[in-house]
């Protein structure tokens, strides 16, 4: 099956286009995205300020494009080492089996067993409040999905013979993990990956407009929404702009995901 | 549970419209109350509530001026002793008498250390409380306490009763008949009152915890009042709704900004003062609060007769950096601040608002500020035990200035009183020790004036403002004025205008 698809490739376009935006915000942004004029606090958008401005009078667009940056580091770092630490720990728990295995995926259950945001606001309750922290939260909930899916391909791959022949031809356990599990299990995980960010993304902006995301002044996508909540009635584009991109990023992340998943044929099984 | 909240305000709202509680006026409020009992409610909607439903020696009127009113006299026969004299018409909602014993066991009650009761320290130092005949209580002090009188104001109790947060009883103008918590608190017409009954069958108070609910709710008539918190961006719709009245009454509550004394930065006056300079507090009061504020310089607000006009700490950043010069904090150019700050907040709307635009005011100073925002619980209990740099909170209503003492008074970082920023100065502890005891007005006043001029000089707050309290109301209610300290009493009077049912 050919990838590209019309839907695979706005995804493609969408998050080009956010990724270049955030890669160079201090370019492209028109304003200074903490710059006050407390004058023209609320004002609706205008030629200048064409998404408005918020209640301290500074420019939204600048401000979600700063923000942009923000929800892309957690999209894609948070998934980045989820990912890498959870396919490592689940392929080794898979490959060496017993005890380990049994320890690993106990430990997995109980990471679990909590709700991953309620578990990431937990998290950083004790830690406190800060972006470095909220990736670190997020990380910690995340590994475990990746984890889990490493470990059942290497149990499925364990039977198969190619494996029982470089088990015979002499290779390590090491080198089962790196050689042939991991690279046999890439497919699903990258589904799966492909939606974690997906789900990065939302809990990230779910976090900050629970304020335990980026401190103010630093604009967030989530945060900037939930500053613009007691406005809805006077000033909905506080509320309206962010949520359309938080949308639309997520949408093209989904896309990508999707298509992904329709190609690598990971839902039919063979 | 939002959506589960919202759910229910509507199935209540609709509730409200049936016949028999047409007189029944519905506040809308944003949490519900913590504990109905007088000794205990110190958040702004206890206080309020207990207002309503339990009857005070004293009390103070919409002029804050103070008024018998379980009282029929209050005489000090000398410096330490003072004779409270019962109306003999006073009884509990359940019909039952108010009598000096009642009086008696509340005044014990709240000075017991074990009960905790932050209105202890406001009674000075009780010798013995007394009870000759049914209606009179004489107290006497070991030495004179200047604020006693004005300090009773809190709510008689009935004699021998335990914890009365979920189950008060009171001998106020209402009484409560149930509490849904987190939902709904329903008050009704005490028929024992005393006092000219209200002309309100009940009030019924509703948690509604989102404020663009609460003003929606209001335009629809669901609700008939709400008052502060109120964004002040929200007070231009609000004025523009045909339904709505806004009802304004300066308060007197004060906003400051909390230095550390022992930060080894802010320690120093002179940053202090370069902070004070530095935030234009005009543009903010004229902008962001709308004008629904004014410039104070003194924790004891403008409405208070102990007020000191002291010349503004005027907007006036080249004086500002000026001052940390002096204070070992040059610039060191290249657009690196000259110092980094924390300033700790709570969650709070409008605060976090504020915090980041004091952050900005600071940096054109060349102070970088960190904001950190924390929910209540966490900001107040690192306010408490002296762990923040700069913090800023708001002290409401303020009657006697002997709070002073306990806010600056070396000897009452908390938990003894509210010294949070651990500030000492010996010539100021004086000055309140003195005014604790001195009974003339107009020597008392000048003990006062003396030591407002010494915080003004020494800053270890910034008083900002004081707020507009701003009442939106339902316009067939009349009769509703908002009191200075934000307190709801004038319910017992309130009324529905006739014919536009």
């Amino acid at each position: 099956m050919r990838i590209f698809s019309s839907g695979f490739l706005a995804g493609v376009v969408l998050l080009a286009v956010v990724a270049v935006v955030a890669a160079t915000a201090p370019l492209v942004s028109p304003h200074d995205p903490a710059g006050q004029e407390l004058v023209f606090g609320l004002e609706p958008p205008t030629r200048a300020h064409p998404m408005g401005r918020d209640l301290l009078g500074r420019d939204v667009l600048s401000r979600l494009i700063y923000g942009s940056r923000v929800s892309l580091a957690a999209g894609f770092l948070v998934v980045g080492i989820s990912l890498a630490a959870g396919a490592a720990v689940g392929a080794a728990s898979g490959a060496f089996g017993g005890r380990v295995d049994m320890v690993v995926m106990r430990l997995v259950d109980m990471a679990q067993a909590f709700p991953g945001l309620l578990l990431a606001i937990a998290i950083m309750a004790v830690l406190g409040p800060g972006l470095g922290h909220l990736l670190f939260a997020l990380c910690l909930t995340g590994w475990t999905g990746f984890a889990r899916l490493a470990r059942g391909q290497t149990l499925a791959l364990r039977e198969r013979e190619f494996v029982t022949a470089a088990v015979a031809a002499g290779s390590g356990k090491a080198r089962l993990i790196f050689f042939h599990y991991l690279p046999n299990s890439a497919g699903p995980l990258m589904v799966e990956a492909a939606f974690g960010v997906a789900s990065a993304i939302l809990s990230e902006a779910g976090l900050s407009f629970l304020g335990l995301g980026v401190q103010p002044p630093a604009p967030s996508w989530g945060s900037m929404l939930n500053e613009g909540r007691p406005f809805l009635l006077v000033a909905p584009h506080l509320t309206i702009f962010p949520g359309l991109c938080l949308m639309a990023l997520v949408l093209a992340v989904n896309l990508v995901g999707d298509r992904l998943r329709d190609v690598l044929n990971t839902r039919g099984g063979r | 549970m939002g959506r589960i909240t919202l759910f229910l305000v509507f199935v209540l709202s609709a509730c409200s419209l049936a016949p028999q509680q047409s007189n029944t006026l519905v506040v809308g409020i944003e949490t519900d109350v913590a504990s109905l009992d007088p000794r205990y409610a110190f958040d702004a909607v206890s206080a309020n509530v207990c207002r309503l439903v339990y009857a005070g020696i004293m009390r103070r009127d919409e002029k804050m001026a103070l008024r018998p009113w379980l009282a029929e006299s209050v005489a000090q026969p000398d410096p330490t002793t003072y004779v409270i004299r019962l109306r003999k018409n006073a009884a509990f909602n359940d019909g039952r008498p108010l009598t000096s014993a009642d009086l008696r066991y509340t005044i014990n009650s709240v000075l017991d250390e074990k009960n905790g009761s932050p209105l202890r320290n406001g009674l000075g130092d009780v010798v013995s409380v007394a009870t000759p005949d049914a209606f009179t209580v004489v107290v006497k002090l070991r030495e004179p306490f200047a604020p006693f009188v004005g300090n009773l104001t809190f709510g008689v109790v009935p004699d021998g009763s335990g914890d009365l947060s979920e189950k008060p009883a009171g001998a106020g103008p209402f009484r409560v008949v149930r509490h849904k918590r987190g939902a709904e608190l329903a008050l009704a017409r005490n028929d024992f009152y005393f006092g000219e009954p209200p002309r309100l069958s009940g009030v019924l108070f509703k948690t509604v915890p989102d404020e663009t609910v609460r003003m929606l709710e209001l335009s629809k008539g669901n609700l008939h009042l709400v008052s502060n918190p109120i964004m002040p961006a929200m007070l231009p719709w609000l004025g523009r709704q045909k339904s709505i009245s806004l009802e304004k009454t300066l308060g007197t509550n004060v906003s400051y900004i909390g230095f550390n004394a022992r930060d080894p930065v802010l320690r120093d006056v002179r940053v202090r003062r370069a902070i004070a300079h530095a935030i234009d507090r005009d543009a903010i009061i004229k902008h962001f609060l709308r004008d629904s504020a004014v410039k104070t310089e003194t924790l004891i607000a403008p409405a208070n007769p102990f007020h000191m006009e002291e010349v503004p700490l005027a907007y006036d950043p080249e004086k500002s950096r000026q001052l940390l010069d002096a204070a070992g904090h040059p610039d060191p150019g290249g657009g690196r601040p000259r110092l980094k700050l924390v300033f700790k907040t709570s969650k709070n709307a409008v605060r976090g608002k504020l915090a980041e635009i004091f952050a900005e005011h600071l940096k054109k100073v060349g102070i970088e500020t960190e904001i950190k925002s924390y929910e209540w619980g966490t900001f107040f209990s690192d306010v408490k035990s002296g762990n923040f740099q700069m913090y800023s909170l708001t002290w409401v209503g303020i009657a006697d200035p002997d709070v002073l003492r306990f806010i600056f008074h070396s000897k009452y970082a908390p938990p003894n009183g509210f010294n949070r920023g651990r500030f000492e100065d010996p010539e100021l502890d004086e000055l309140l020790d003195a005014g604790k005891k001195e009974p003339d007005f107009s020597k008392r006043k000048k003990i006062y004036d003396e030591a407002q001029r010494e915080l003004a000089l020494q800053l270890p707050f910034l008083p900002l403002w004081t707020q507009v309290n701003v009442a939106a109301l339902n316009r067939r209610v009349s009769g509703f004025v908002v009191y200075p300290d934000e307190g709801l009493d004038s319910l017992a009077t309130a009324r529905f205008s006739e014919g536009e049912k």
